[in-house]
């Protein structure tokens, strides 16, 4: 029995490997059911005003992206089928923006969004908190050029933007993965506003988050690779999320039964 | 003056935060903004120190033939044959971009993929039943860890969910209220020693006095 303790890693690894081959080739297809707080969330942004303008924050790269990848895609159909305008760009998280152009160029395609006038991207701004807060009092002037390198004060949607501020903005939507991330947009741009700040978390980060949550600072929240899989359903669009549900499941089984496994070993041992 | 210059910089930059973020008259003349504007340039001329100093760090350890100077070899080449091209092509150069997008994405998406396989074979060694905390740890690990994989509905039904989301929601808030604001606390409570110049480490000082 006490050998139940010392499993061998690759023993894990492999078994870990062949649990996510198989539930891609044979996916099991149990259901995800729908939590109050992604009707929360996918509510929070559905009940924006007409015509809104919203800013996507992508502040996260590829290591996130398995988990917020498909959040973004289920966020980015929700605002354009509701005629949203689109602000997007983030601070110090380079890769995300670049992520983020390759989404939502075909998406932009598919509602006939015009470039410059129903959606923007201003690109990856280094400065962090101190970059939102020159955001804040002046877009344009903190942004200076789009993602193509563009001087942005040219296009009508940031014409019509000067300030992230309450008069301009209804909503942040943060897909958040560390520092500078949510919790920025909220003490900076958000806190003492109507703004409505949205996020999306990684599993890891949804504990601290929830608090936030809670105290009504974020008025939504998309947990981890589940709430993107719940959000997918919210939006009438499947995707990466809901396909990954299954390995989520077995493999979360299969740490369960080792963990297990290796506290039967202990036990007896010291018996 | 080395030591009393940067301390009056950071008191009179610090009366100017608080004066801008809690005073009427410091938000309507928007102080922020200069210093701001400062912040990005102290920034990235702190980013070119960081560069000179790699640099120095590096060729020593190619002199002396350290252990991995192959490696610093490397990185130096990287680092100067991609600062050449950026400064060639711009910030949106097609190869500088390319190379960044294209290198960066898959190695820290695999750097991210491995921590999986880590996360596994940690929690099988490190969940033990040792103490009875130890013990409520694991079981509420386990509750979690499974309500919220739909593996957890299909073994439980609507009970998993409900244990899960007490976990996270009540318990782990509570908890983690308790942290965030022992964390706010101890941080105005550094800013002020700072400020007072009671703190010094900033600026080479033995730190507290």
């Amino acid at each position: 029995m006490e050998r139940l303790m010392k499993i061998d890693r690759r023993l894990l690894y492999l078994v870990s490997v062949a649990l996510v081959a198989v539930t891609i080739f044979m996916p099991l297809g149990l259901p995800v059911k729908v939590s109050p707080l992604a009707v929360q969330t996918y509510d929070a942004i559905k009940n924006l005003p007409d015509d809104s303008v919203v800013l996507i924050a992508p502040m996260y790269d590829p290591g996130a992206s398995g988990e917020l990848n498909p959040m973004l895609r289920a966020i980015l159909y929700q605002c354009m089928e509701r005629n949203y305008k689109i602000i997007l760009g983030n601070t110090n998280w380079t890769l995300g923006v670049a992520i983020a152009h390759d989404m939502i160029t075909p998406i932009a395609a598919e509602f006939n969004y015009v470039y410059g006038t129903d959606y923007i991207e201003f690109g990856s701004k280094p400065g962090g908190a101190v970059w939102m807060q020159s955001a804040k009092t002046d877009l344009a002037g903190a942004a200076i050029v789009d993602y193509n390198n563009d001087p942005i004060g040219q296009f009508p949607l940031i014409q019509a933007v000067p300030t992230l501020t309450q008069e301009y903005i209804a909503a942040v939507l943060v897909l958040d993965c560390g520092t500078p991330g949510a919790l920025e947009w909220l003490q900076i741009i958000t806190q003492g506003t109507s703004i409505k700040l949205i996020v999306g978390e990684i599993q890891m980060s949804v504990p601290d988050s929830m608090t936030y949550v809670q105290s009504g600072q974020y008025n939504g929240m998309i947990a981890g690779s589940r709430g993107g899989a719940e959000y997918e359903q919210l939006v009438g669009r499947p995707g990466a999320a809901l396909k990954s549900q299954d390995t989520m499941s077995v493999i979360a089984l299969m740490v369960a039964l080792f963990i297990v496994l290796g506290n039967i070993g202990y036990v007896t041992r010291k018996r | 003056m080395r030591k009393e210059g940067p301390m009056i910089l950071t008191v009179i930059s610090s009366l100017v935060v608080v004066f801008s973020t809690y005073f009427f008259l410091g938000q309507k003349w928007n102080l922020m903004e200069p210093l701001n504007n400062w912040f990005q340039i102290s920034y990235a001329i702190a980013l070119a120190l960081g560069f000179v100093n790699l640099s120095v760090i590096h060729v020593k350890y190619i002199q002396r033939k350290r252990e991995g100077w192959f490696y610093s070899i490397i990185l130096l080449l990287c680092m100067y044959a991609y600062l050449v091209l950026g400064m060639i092509e711009t910030q949106n150069g097609l190869h500088f971009d390319w190379i960044y997008v294209n290198m960066m994405s898959p190695l820290s998406a695999t750097m991210f993929s491995l921590v999986a396989f880590f996360i596994t074979s940690a929690a099988y060694r490190a969940f033990r039943i040792r103490t009875k905390e130890a013990t409520i740890l694991l079981v509420c690990a386990l509750f979690v860890m499974l309500g919220r994989a739909p593996i957890g509905d299909a073994i439980w039904g609507s009970w998993s969910a409900f244990v899960s989301k007490w976990v996270m929601g009540t318990m782990n808030v509570a908890g983690m209220r308790g942290i965030n604001l022992g964390i706010a606390v101890g941080g105005f409570a550094t800013a002020l020693r700072i400020m007072l110049g009671l703190e010094r480490a900033h600026i080479g000082g033995s730190g507290t006095q």
